[in-house]
């Protein structure tokens, strides 16, 4: 029985402006093994990106309890990484002192943080523009630059927002790759909020499925073909996209041959 | 050959300023302004005399750049990213803000004598408030997202100045820089021309008084060439800084 990494119970989330009141999530309960790929997906505004900050420790919860490695959450743990859209990386650092931002914050010597940046760099395979500056990378090599901050941290926990949904398809594709590879050497805890059916049946081992406003769970669906790099081009995976996608579209009740989560 | 650009450049303007002086000259006919040969000899003439005032007058303008500076961007910074502080700070700034701060010279004159004293006192604040302004609007603009992700990685406040704040404004607090250095080289001549012996606000009133026209352009050519000298300065340490941002050509 592999320990809980993540652990999310009876939790909602209120945002205030001005005299409105939002109920961002409702009850969200949700549990994660360590090593366990997760991904989570719904139409934009059901509250996927509170649930990655929640975890992140950049929000605390109305009410409910947020737990990452049975601990309750005070504030961001040095080895939760997360990654976002828009790679979250400092123009003014070069590539390789963005790499080692994470470790320079934990007070590690300049010397050390560098190399192990250099060796994460390498890991993701930009080592040779560790000199640049992040305006001189592509889409794609700037979201290698933000997963190598994350291995120079040795992050036990990824979290992901949208990670991929600003890139073209080729380059997608590859990072998928990339993804999938690196989770498996590194067998961390990965948290994926994505609106990309394909992305999330190619990344999830489990699959959790958002209402929203005020967002909750409508299903959890297990995807254990995910984790090969051939799983793209199986049938089984377009059965599971095509299932998601009419469990997307349909807003009622889902259908009944998956597990139904009880709210 | 940038460099080669920006030297031919820096040629070529000074040719064009100087026929551009010549024409004027032979127009108006008057001794009050001589032609730039007359001028610019009795600039070399005038040097050595004029040394220990340049001395002044340059050692007055840096520091009060570096206090304007310094206590501008500190405070700027500081009002735009706590809520708190600009509720309080960013009304009281705007209402000091377009209050022409050379008015104040006589008071200035009065309260702190015929020193360095008024000149920095004046100088520092005019280049505080294009500073504090500039600072504060620069941090307002940073992206909530980029501070979140560096919070992410467990960064405390001082880091999140350290890392995004200070490096985000530091383009913007350059371009204030060069914009008040040409206000600040104006400040310094009129406090420098009211009161005291010293600087070349002194050096070019005095040849005024004397009617000794051709020393006072010389007096007016050292001025203009400290504003140049203090511009090349700021773009220099702003290239070495800022190595970062694209080059606005």
């Amino acid at each position: 029985m592999s320990k809980t990494a993540i652990e999310l119970s009876g939790v909602s989330l209120k945002y205030r402006s001005e005299q409105k009141e939002t109920l961002a999530l409702d009850n969200f309960s949700l549990e994660v093994a360590a090593g366990e790929p997760i991904a989570i997906i719904g139409a934009s505004g059901c509250g996927k990106t509170s649930v990655l900050n929640l975890i992140a420790g950049l929000l605390k919860p109305t009410s409910g309890t947020v737990k990452v490695m049975g601990e309750a959450l005070s504030g961001p743990r040095s080895r939760t990484s997360l990654i976002l859209q828009d790679y979250g990386l400092l123009p003014w650092k070069t590539v390789l002192d963005n790499a080692a931002l994470g470790l320079i914050i934990q007070k590690m010597p300049v010397r050390e943080a560098r190399a192990r940046a250099t060796d994460a760099l390498r890991t993701v395979g930009i080592e040779e523009f560790a000199r640049s500056y992040p305006r001189e990378l592509s889409g794609g090599m700037s979201q290698r630059l933000a997963m190598a901050r994350a291995m120079a941290l040795d992050s036990d926990i990824m979290l992901m927002d949208e990670p991929l949904s600003a890139l073209d398809a080729l380059t997608r594709e590859e990072l998928q790759k990339t993804l999938i590879d690196l989770w498996q050497h590194h067998s961390y805890t990965q948290v994926l909020v994505t609106h990309s059916i394909e992305e999330a049946a190619l990344l999830g081992r489990r699959i959790v499925l958002m209402t929203p406003r005020p967002g909750r769970i409508r299903q959890v669906i297990e995807n254990p073909g995910m984790g090969d790099l051939d799983y793209r081009h199986t049938t089984e995976f377009h059965d599971m996209c095509r299932m998601l996608r009419e469990l997307l579209m349909n807003k009622g009740e889902g259908s009944t041959t998956v597990e139904e989560v009880v709210l | 050959m940038a460099r080669f650009k920006r030297i031919l450049g820096y040629v070529a303007a000074t040719v064009v300023t100087l026929l551009f002086w010549a024409g004027l000259s032979l127009a108006i006919d008057n001794p009050a302004l001589p032609m730039p040969q007359v001028a610019l000899a009795q600039f070399a003439e005038s040097l050595p005399a004029m040394i220990p005032h340049l001395w002044i007058s340059l050692y007055r303008i840096v520091v009060s750049m570096v206090i304007g500076t310094v206590s501008g961007t500190i405070l700027g910074l500081f009002i735009g990213r706590s809520h708190l502080a600009d509720l309080i700070g960013a009304p009281l700034l705007y209402v000091l803000y377009p209050i022409p701060k050379i008015v104040f010279v006589p008071v200035l004159l009065v309260l702190l004598g015929l020193g360095n004293a008024p000149a920095i006192a004046l100088i520092s604040t005019v280049i505080f408030f294009q500073t504090v302004v500039t600072a504060r609007a620069a941090a307002k603009s940073i992206s909530p997202d980029l501070v979140q992700s560096v919070r992410s990685l467990g960064a405390s406040r001082i880091d999140v100045a350290r890392h995004v704040v200070f490096p985000s404004a530091l383009p913007s607090i350059f371009t204030a820089l060069r914009i008040s250095t040409g206000t600040a080289v104006a400040v310094l001549f009129v406090v420098e021309s009211i009161a005291g012996n010293t600087g070349v606000g002194f050096y070019i009133v005095n040849a005024w008084g004397r009617i000794d026209y051709a020393t006072m352009f010389a007096g007016i050519i050292a001025m203009a060439l400290l504003g140049v000298f203090l511009y090349e300065v700021i773009n220099f340490v702003e290239n070495r800084l800022v190595r970062w941002a694209p080059k606005p050509e």
